[in-house]
């Protein structure tokens, strides 16, 4: 079996039973087992759970009700953030270890609809990095490891999905993004991980970090297999506001794989000035070597594209301060983040309570302009390329501004694209310092994954770099 | 016991002063140089906060 299969692949020997959802899941908790402890990913085995809703994918499958139904049967697991019926949620913080609710997040009882089977509740920087971390130690599971290098992060806060899927412990997770928890653990650990739209996925059930930049999205090991995950997730939900009205009535939400790739649309593809000629040379490289196989593809590079002046990484720091804050104000009356792991958690949550009502509002009225600003660049291009990360992944030993000083992302591309609610795509790219992964992102306008996914989609049919797997996780 | 504002400043300013020698510097100092970056952008009357939330992602 390969640990490494697509969903379309395992899909395929579900359906020719070649193998059977419960052969497909217990080799799945086998690997969870046996090599979720040496990459610190894994919160909570979900084994009985998953043996269940195996058997009762192997009955529709044994029934002939398998049309449509690509992640019938297929293993995943989920950021402990979401909700789960009778099982520990945590939110990778002390202070919640004990935390049992009694509903499945909508996202979960998506995919329990779709047929997909939840093997993990997957490790977490605590708080999903809301009150400020500095730290790859910022988790009561320890720090999440790359599986390409076990001395450095798997990136965060989707920390435990990254390693999961990057080390084929599940073909796909669910992971959460406020600002970068999405893209950042898909490059440093070399997976494929969507950011969908802003209000495209319910948080219903998620834990709150930030309520206006939260997003939920799926990681996994091909863009195809994050357009399959996304339309099983995807749509409105009357527990979460945010759903309703996403995209334009009429206008496709979703494109088969099959129908993309004999339809590769040519766009516009932007690279903004500055955000490539400060990162670390082997990402730069990669990059460009990137952007020829898109230029080749028949898409058209504008370069030098002009980024707003305005300060996107303080709007977004004031932002996050201020409402995860007010989402765990009573951790912080409580005293209670005083056993948080990380040093700067436990202090940054009282300085982030002390942000003004008018500095909070001051930087929500900043992010207007700031949307009029990057929402004028998609009239110029379709979409934007850019490196993921500017360096690779972080040293494990190190705090996270001590260990590459002199490199830098210049424009803050994942910082002003979650303040504008776009989606965007990182794709493994090629490889950098001590063997560690790289990867380009694609980002495109709220509500347009159909054009992101078609370029990304048809980018991995003609490269490798996503199906290359880590040396001792075979 | 209802914690008034007033408490609440205080235990906020206590336990910041406590942990000062714990919370690394330069995490401190960003967190004012990031509200000194937005005070110094020039706002008009009418540059209003978007609290539709769901429209943030409508075009």
């Amino acid at each position: 079996m390969n640990p490494y299969a697509t969903i379309d692949e395992l899909g395929a020997m579900l359906r020719a039973k070649q193998v059977t959802s419960l052969e497909l899941t217990r080799f799945y908790l086998d690997r969870l087992e046996r090599l979720g402890p040496k990459l610190n990913a894994v919160v909570t085995i979900t084994r009985e759970r998953a043996q269940g809703e195996a058997k009762r994918a192997d009955a529709e499958i044994a029934a002939g009700r398998t049309q449509n139904r690509p992640l019938l049967g297929i293993p995943y697991g989920v950021k402990d953030l979401l909700a789960t019926k009778g099982i520990p949620t945590t939110w990778g913080a002390e202070p919640y270890r004990n935390q049992v609710f009694d509903y499945d997040a909508t996202v979960v009882n998506k995919l329990t609809d779709a047929g997909a089977v939840l093997c993990v509740k997957l490790a977490m920087v605590e708080l999903a990095g809301g009150f400020g971390y500095n730290n790859a130690d910022a988790s009561f599971t320890g720090p999440a490891k790359t599986p390409w290098n076990t001395d450095f992060w798997s990136g965060g806060s989707s920390s435990g999905p990254g390693a999961a899927v990057g080390a084929g412990l599940v073909p796909f997770a669910i992971g959460s993004e406020t600002s970068g928890s999405i893209v950042t653990p898909s490059a440093f650990s070399g997976l494929t991980g969507l950011r969908p739209t802003y209000g495209a996925v319910s948080r219903h059930g998620a834990m709150a970090c930030a309520w206006t930049l939260d997003k939920l999205g799926p990681m996994c090991r091909s863009a195809a297999d994050c357009n399959t995950v996304l339309h099983a997730i995807q749509g409105e939900d009357p527990h979460d506001a945010t759903t309703i009205g996403v995209y334009v009535s009429g206008r496709a939400t979703f494109i088969a794989n099959s129908m993309m790739l004999d339809h590769p649309r040519r766009l516009r593809i932007g690279i903004v000035k500055g955000s490539h000629e400060k990162v670390q040379k082997e990402v730069r490289e990669n990059f460009f070597r990137s952007i020829d196989v898109l230029g080749k593809q028949g898409h058209t590079i504008v370069e030098e594209l002009a980024w707003t002046e305005l300060p996107v990484s303080a709007t977004v720091g004031v932002i996050v301060d201020a409402e995860c804050a007010s989402a765990f104000e009573e951790l912080i009356r409580s005293g209670k983040a005083k056993l948080l792991r990380d040093a700067t958690d436990r202090i940054g949550g009282l300085e982030a309570a002390a942000t003004l009502a008018v500095d909070y509002l001051r930087a929500q009225r900043i992010r207007t302009l700031i949307r009029r600003d990057v929402l004028a660049m998609f009239e110029q291009v379709d979409l934007i390329a850019g490196p993921a990360r500017a360096t690779v992944a972080y040293p494990i030993n190190k705090n996270f501004d001590e260990a590459y000083k002199d490199v830098s992302s210049g424009p803050s591309l994942i910082g002003g694209m979650n303040l504008v609610g776009a989606p965007a795509i990182s794709l493994p790219n090629g490889f950098g310092e001590n063997g560690l992964p790289t990867a380009i992102q694609l980002i495109a306008a709220p509500a347009n994954e159909t054009a992101l996914l078609n370029a990304a989609v048809n980018y991995q049919a003609a490269t490798n770099e996503h199906k290359k797997v880590p040396r001792g996780f075979e | 016991m209802k914690t008034t504002r007033r408490d609440f400043a205080f235990m906020v300013g206590a336990a910041i002063a406590a942990a000062k020698t714990e919370l690394p510097a330069a995490k401190d100092k960003r967190r004012d140089e990031s509200v000194e970056k937005l005070r110094a952008v020039k706002l008009a009357n009418g540059d209003e906060p978007d609290f539709t939330f769901s429209a943030l992602a409508k075009r």
